[in-house]
């Protein structure tokens, strides 16, 4: 955690600084505006510690308001009598100690930071959204026409087709595309499907000849991909941000979906799919989690230092990162992908 | 002097119709099918004038790409394109902050591909 501690001499900031420091957070001293200023860019502060009094300290903290990020704001008291509170409540402060407070007091109201910030980052999430409806993003025509639109820049042109006009093969290719929203605790499952007469006008219209069956189910899993692409796109002007998994192939579409259509082109047909599902997430140890998977919540390191994020889509990379800097044993939550 | 261009995304489709249209306008293209792939590229080298990356990928996705080239002091004058269907700002703002030089989204028609690659090496059209 990135902590600034504003303080114009006292015997106060320098101990202040060594509990921190000794707690592996990374603390700067600032003893004027233009140094908070500078302390403030690139990376903002996860905390100001400002030690009062100071008859200028009122006047620093506005420059906190223009962060992008909320910076929580501490005020070390030489008295904690009313006055004093009163005036720190007055400026903005999140918290208050007095000066001489024990480390482990110091110490434990910076780690309560660490879970009110992951809290009121979950409750956020909840308060700021409505529930996800496949309507939000268009009416069953408009749908078509934008999957339609973002298939024809890799097969060449598509036209969105009425639901229902034409039968689905018995066999064909499939590929689909996990969406999930963690926050609400469903995913959105989008596929596309080729009937096996249509999977070699398929390959010709992508790569100018047939190609192999395999690398015909490749380009299906890239439209997938990009549909999928286009799908999180447009959720994100809904303020909802779904974490998109890594598409794989498909057996067939489910029965039941909750939109479909048919998609034309010179040469072949796509069918396309989307299905709400519910992802409920589950806990997990660090070291059971697998590629692919998503993270339901943030995970910090010892040093409150962030790891990976809520939504991030597990790599094996990040799997590494997260057994070298968590214990094995940690339970995180996580919905499949 | 051929201009090389590594073009790393784990779908062969993409790989095959970029490899295609840069080839086709005389550059060299290098594949890599994922960012661990890219690392061992570069590091075994020549390294490409032009990286295009993609984002979601198995084993190192694009972003772990770029954090381990804005790492490394002699790839970082490497100028990189993301190529995406990633849209997230948050995503977007950090890949800026890395050090990418530019965020194409998928489905990118090659001619606006091959005008970035063009700016960014440098290259006037042949």
């Amino acid at each position: 955690m990135k902590l600034v501690l504003i303080d114009r001499q006292s015997s106060e900031g320098p101990r202040l600084g060594r509990i921190l420091t000794a707690l592996g957070h990374h603390v700067q001293r600032v003893d004027d505006e233009d140094a908070l200023v500078q302390s403030l860019t690139p990376d903002a502060p996860d905390v100001v510690i400002a030690v009062l009094p100071d008859p200028y300290i009122e006047e620093w903290l506005p420059w906190l308001d223009g962060v992008e990020s909320h910076v929580y704001r501490i005020a070390a008291l030489r008295m904690m009598h009313g006055d004093a509170v009163a005036r720190a409540w007055d400026c903005g402060m999140d918290d208050l100690f007095a000066w001489g407070a024990s480390p482990e007091e110091v110490v434990g109201r910076i780690e309560a930071i660490t879970r009110i910030r992951r809290w009121a980052y979950t409750l956020g999430d909840v308060l700021d959204r409505q529930p996800f409806s496949l309507s939000m993003l268009g009416s069953e025509a408009e749908l078509a026409e934008s999957v339609a639109h973002e298939l024809s820049a890799l097969a060449g042109e598509m036209k969105a087709q009425p639901a229902g006009a034409q039968a689905l093969g018995d066999e064909g290719m499939a590929a689909e595309v996990l969406l999930s929203l963690p926050d609400q605790h469903l995913a959105l499952r989008f596929g596309l499907f080729v009937a096996d007469s249509m999977s070699r006008p398929f390959g010709t219209a992508v790569f100018g000849e047939p190609e192999t069956h395999e690398l015909r189910i490749d380009a299906l899993k890239e439209m997938a991909n990009t549909v999928g692409g286009a799908l999180k796109r447009q959720s994100l002007r809904h303020g909802m941000t779904f974490a998109m998994g890594l598409p794989r192939e498909a057996k067939a579409p489910p029965a039941a979906v909750d939109w479909s259509g048919w998609l034309q082109h010179d040469t072949f047909s796509l069918f396309a799919w989307a299905k709400v599902v519910g992802a409920r997430p589950r806990r997990l140890a660090v070291g059971a989690l697998r590629e692919g998977m998503v993270l339901v919540q943030r995970v910090l390191g010892i040093n409150g230092r962030l790891i990976a994020g809520v939504g991030t889509v597990l790599t094996q990379r990040t799997v590494d990162k997260l057994a070298k800097h968590v214990c094995e044993s940690t339970l995180v939550q996580v919905t499949n992908s | 002097m051929d201009i090389r261009v590594m073009v790393v995304d784990d779908s062969r489709t993409i790989r095959r119709q970029l490899g295609r249209a840069l080839t086709k306008e005389g550059f060299e293209v290098i594949e890599a099918e994922d960012g661990e792939d890219a690392l061992e590229k570069l590091r075994d080298g020549p390294l490409p004038d032009v990286l295009i990356s993609d984002v979601n990928m198995p084993n190192m996705n694009g972003i772990e790409l770029l954090e381990q080239i804005a790492e490394t002091p002699s790839w970082s004058d490497l100028p990189v394109v993301m190529l995406t269907t990633e849209g997230d700002p948050k995503v977007v703002k950090y890949a800026r902050k890395l050090g990418a030089k530019g965020w194409l989204v998928k489905p990118c028609r090659p001619p606006l591909l091959l005008d970035v690659v063009r700016q960014l090496c440098g290259a006037v059209a042949s």
